[in-house]
């Protein structure tokens, strides 16, 4: 059989008629239902993946007040020349009931 | 495609309402453009799917509102989104070879020859809405890669410009045009060797 242009078109023709049948195919509607309690879902888990997000940016927000902190502490041992080794060793060494405590260690 | 100026503002006044927390606006949305997003799904993917799409793309869309241009047509923008499931519902299916494939008994060659040989005397409508046409068609649509099939079936089959297609499968013009006449081609090819099968027996 030869496939002239006309039998080409006839075919294409039918064919689309075929196609657009497939339109008047009934659905129910439970779909509905189901996209709309997964778009609740959705909603849920996107604020509380929000809440964890708005706590990280809570907590960076102190960021900077601990910086300025840890600097004033920083120039406060420096300035005051403290060594915390030092220091905790005379006022452990100060203390009379620890003092006999290490002397009778040390003995 | 309409273009309604006062529609597209209330649509993007929903998607506003959607994107500010309002879940629930979300429904009428749904509901305008059920109807749509239906007529499209039907059309291109196999019955037991259609619901299942439907869902798919809906869901879709939901979750790509942050990217809808408030002056952008929302019908347009839906029904690309619909396009777009339904092709990789294809791709998928043939990745995975879930679909099980249609046989063609002789009946569905008699009736592409009478077809063809445009014998019955009947019209494309009385011809085309026979279970053998649809039966025909989804078998020769099944042997043809997703991308071949969605744009033999936007092109050919609905009839819209190449324009209109690359618009709604996010593909060039130029790409349309050479894989709506590849895939016309191998449509063709495929229906023709049945005939020929049907001959040399």
């Amino acid at each position: 059989m030869k496939f002239t242009r006309n039998r080409q078109e006839n075919l294409i023709r039918t064919l689309r008629v075929a196609y657009l049948e497939k339109e008047k195919v009934a659905v129910g509607d439970q779909w509905q239902t189901r996209v709309m309690r997964q778009v609740q879902g959705i909603r849920r888990a996107r604020s509380r993946i929000n809440f964890f997000e708005q706590f990280g940016n809570a907590l960076w927000r102190f960021a900077p007040v601990a910086c300025a902190l840890i600097l004033i502490l920083g120039i406060c041992i420096l300035k005051f020349h403290m060594v915390p080794d030092y220091e905790m060793a005379k006022l452990v060494a100060n203390d009379p009931m620890d003092y006999g405590l290490l002397q009778s260690l040390l003995m | 495609m309409m273009h309604n100026d006062s529609g597209n503002s209330d649509d993007a006044q929903i998607v506003g309402l959607v994107l500010g927390g309002d879940v629930n606006a979300f429904e009428t949305l749904m509901l305008k453009y059920a109807d749509l997003v239906l007529r499209i799904v039907k059309k291109h993917v196999n019955y037991a799917a259609v619901e299942e799409t439907t869902h798919e793309v809906f869901i879709r869309a939901f979750q790509s509102l942050p990217g809808f241009r408030s002056d952008g047509n929302f019908r347009q923008w839906l029904s690309s989104i619909a396009v777009r499931t339904c092709y990789d519902y294809w791709r998928k299916a043939y990745r995975s070879r879930e679909i099980p494939m249609s046989r063609i008994s002789e009946t569905h060659r008699e009736w592409l020859e009478e077809v063809l040989m445009d014998r019955a005397g009947q019209s494309f409508e009385e011809k085309g809405a026979q279970e053998e046409a649809r039966e025909v068609l989804e078998w020769a649509l099944e042997r043809l890669p997703a991308g071949d099939r969605m744009v033999l079936e936007l092109v050919y089959l609905e009839g819209l410009t190449s324009k209109e297609a690359a618009k709604l499968l996010g593909w060039s013009v130029a790409n349309v045009k050479v894989r709506s006449f590849r895939a016309r081609k191998k449509l063709q090819k495929l229906l023709f060797g049945l005939m020929n099968d049907r001959e040399g027996k």
